[in-house]
């Protein structure tokens, strides 16, 4: 449980801090609109609280809050604030451009650091709406991208682009609807589609604001329109760009009580 | 004091309420204070159904006091209640687990105190996890619940992606054995012997324990290697030879008057790995135990032998997870069976934690629900002695910080058998932990 909990959480981070955007889209194709909102400026390292709530269809709620210390886009470290049985329980992610990512979990009960495998990444758990796929950050050369439309969603015009697995991709979905802000080629929406092209879930992004030089949402949420399930996420405490010591990502630290 | 509290009792009962207000003086001043209360109700499933002692600490405090930014000072402590069966003896018992400050100066971590270490990378089975002694009273317990903390200097040194971990261990702590008449005994003296005389090592610096560990990570392999340098924490009954031999002869049951219990002295080499092959986790783990017969002609003191654990874990949709290990112990130097009969018949319970020289464990779990709740089936199976433990258990999670546990230990096999002993300790338990 505490396992899949992390990397749903990891997951979650993840997707938080890759959103981004910069440049004009004027006569963009679909892959060229991805290709921008994925080519964004991030911090070089960044320091946030995150409260997670899982919503279910009867309206009760879980409470998750989660220390998240991340460096770049290849490493992240996590780890648990509350609920007070799974506190302390720390995560480690190392991303790699040549093979799967490393991740690492350490149960203070037990005093261990677990290497986890990769079949993790397609599990559903703890009545969460994210799977750690669906958290991860996408290869552009994984999809094949198509304009649909553009319209207007809230306060911005947007792109609205859809993206469909190439055949060998290993993936839960058969296509993924992305909203992009026209003027800043912010990622502020997605839903994903099951294999039998219906819809699944539903992403939004909310309360983004400025963050030194960069766009950081304050709000995260997933709602799972099968089951009815909603998981709701806020930030909080962010620091961006404090110098993050690399020593810090790896498996001793982890260990450490603070 | 029959029926009632003795001194002794009365005494850790106070401790453990100066504990608690201790710990609520920490909770008012700023200190981290957290922890669980965990009633517990074991039912026997054969004989008179008796309730079962609970084994498990009713209730656990830790406080973390900081110290500035780098340094620490943490204590944790367990209360035990003893229930009706046990009602005559103790009924509250304090144990102060582990208490230790932690120092973080740069590329070294620091941690002096009372201590528990877990070293290597299978699960529950450690061959190379030598460094604490344990609590064997209840073996139900999780071996993290049962070891017993120790007086150490523990420093983790980082560089260019090695981990250097050292340990020092000056005073030797032995094992606690269960209780006379708990049904947990997992050895029985030759008839005849006498009362057991304690050797233990004279607490000098050069009987002192060390420890050390080099850890890396490789691509997707963690690997490290250890040296242990101790002693092991359940003695060796010094009968002798011809008693050995011959156990049952009541000529030399007579004559024994006291059996010297020594404390020996042994070093581990070790080794584990963990890695993540395509959705498998897979580990291995492995110690060469050198005791002090090297030479193997000492029928009292067990031959070195080498232990080992492989095991790996998967996932299956819909939510169902297999863990599976495999281990066993090979004694060098036997020249036939008698000798094996003897040398796998040693009380020593380094390395694995059991007198096991060839086993599987498994566990099966299937998540269900939003919590998620789990059911879960988990055993060990003993192919020399035909003896098994099963634990089936439902795990249920009604709001956050509240686990339920419902569940079964079964033992059974051959009579002689590890497990085979405990058949008439099968019980259900209950068990509902608030976390706080």
């Amino acid at each position: 449980v505490v396992r899949l909990t992390v990397l749903l959480v990891s997951g979650l981070a993840l997707t938080y801090f890759t959103i981004g955007f910069d440049g004009s889209t004027q006569g963009l194709t679909g892959e060229q609109i991805m290709q921008q909102a994925d080519e964004r400026a991030i911090p070089s390292d960044m320091k946030s609280d995150m409260t997670m709530k899982l919503i279910s269809k009867k309206g009760q709620e879980r409470v998750r809050t989660v220390r998240i210390i991340r460096q770049g886009d290849e490493k992240q470290i996590m780890r648990f604030l509350a609920p007070p049985d799974v506190r302390g329980t720390s995560f480690l992610r190392i991303s790699h451009d040549d093979r799967d990512d490393d991740m690492w979990l350490y149960l203070p009960a037990f005093k261990k650091v677990r290497r986890i495998a990769s079949r993790a990444r397609k599990e559903n758990f703890m009545g969460s709406d994210f799977t750690y796929e669906d958290m991860e950050k996408r290869k552009l050369k994984d999809y094949t991208y198509k304009l649909l439309r553009e319209e207007l969603l809230g306060d911005h015009q947007c792109y609205v682009v859809e993206s469909t697995p190439k055949e060998d991709v290993d993936t839960d979905y058969s296509k993924i609807v992305s909203w992009v802000w026209k003027d800043d080629h912010l990622l502020t929406k997605e839903e994903f589609y099951d294999s039998k092209a219906k819809l699944r879930k539903v992403k939004t992004m909310s309360g983004i604001e400025k963050h030194s030089e960069y766009w950081i949402p304050g709000g995260l949420k997933m709602e799972n329109v099968q089951k009815q399930h909603v998981t709701d996420i806020i930030f909080d405490k962010i620091e961006v760009d404090t110098g993050v010591e690399d020593d810090l990502f790896s498996t001793a630290y982890l260990q450490r009580i603070r | 004091m029959k029926g009632g509290m003795n001194m002794k009792g009365a005494i850790r009962l106070a401790l453990s309420v100066a504990m608690l207000c201790l710990c609520f003086s920490a909770a008012a001043s700023g200190a981290e204070l957290r922890g669980y209360v965990q009633p517990e109700v074991r039912l026997g499933l054969k004989g008179d159904h008796r309730i079962g002692r609970a084994g498990n600490p009713l209730a656990r405090l830790e406080i973390t006091s900081w110290l500035g930014s780098d340094a620490a000072a943490t204590i944790i402590s367990d209360l035990y209640i003893d229930n009706l069966a046990y009602q005559q003896q103790i009924p509250a018992e304090y144990d102060l687990r582990e208490a230790y400050v932690d120092m973080y100066l740069g590329p070294v971590d620091l941690r002096f105190g009372k201590q528990i270490f877990a070293w290597g990378k299978a699960d529950e089975i450690n061959p190379t996890d030598n460094l604490n002694p344990q609590n064997l009273s209840d073996p139900t317990r999780s071996k993290s619940d049962r070891k017993i903390g120790v007086l150490s200097l523990k420093s983790d040194l980082r560089v260019k992606g090695f981990t250097l971990e050292a340990i020092a261990i000056p005073n030797f702590v032995s094992s606690k054995l269960p209780e006379p008449g708990s049904g947990w005994e997992f050895f029985e003296m030759p008839p005849g012997a006498g009362p057991l005389r304690h050797l233990y090592p004279e607490n000098k610096i050069e009987n002192s324990e060390l420890g050390v560990k080099l850890l890396k990570s490789i691509r997707n392999l963690d690997i490290s290697v250890s040296y242990f340098s101790g002693w092991d924490d359940i003695f060796t009954p010094m009968l002798p030879r011809l008693a050995v031999i011959q156990p049952h002869d009541p000529q030399f049951s007579e004559v024994l008057v006291s059996i010297p219990a020594k404390y020996l002295r042994t070093r581990v080499m070790g080794a584990d790995l963990a890695t993540a092959i395509s959705d498998f986790g897979l580990w291995g783990e492995a110690g060469y135990f050198l005791t002090e017969d090297r030479d193997g002609d000492d029928p009292a003191i067990k031959n070195p032998y080498l232990q080992f654990v492989i095991g790996g874990d998967y996932s299956f949709e819909p939510r169902i997870k297999v863990n599976l290990q495999y281990l066993q112990e090979i004694i060098t130097k036997i020249d036939n069976d008698a000798e094996r009969e003897i040398e796998e018949s040693n009380i020593s319970r380094m390395g694995m934690g059991a007198m096991m020289t060839k086993a599987i464990s498994m566990r099966i779990a299937k998540e269900f629900g939003d919590a998620p709740h789990t059911l879960e089936l988990a055993g060990v199976y003993d192919f020399e002695n035909k003896g098994y433990l099963f634990k089936p258990q439902f795990t249920l999670s009604p709001f956050d910080g509240v686990i339920c546990h419902l569940g079964l230990n079964l033992f059974g096999g051959d009579g002689d058998s590890l497990f085979g002993r405990f058949t008439e300790n099968n019980e259900a338990y209950l068990r509902v932990k608030y976390s706080f």
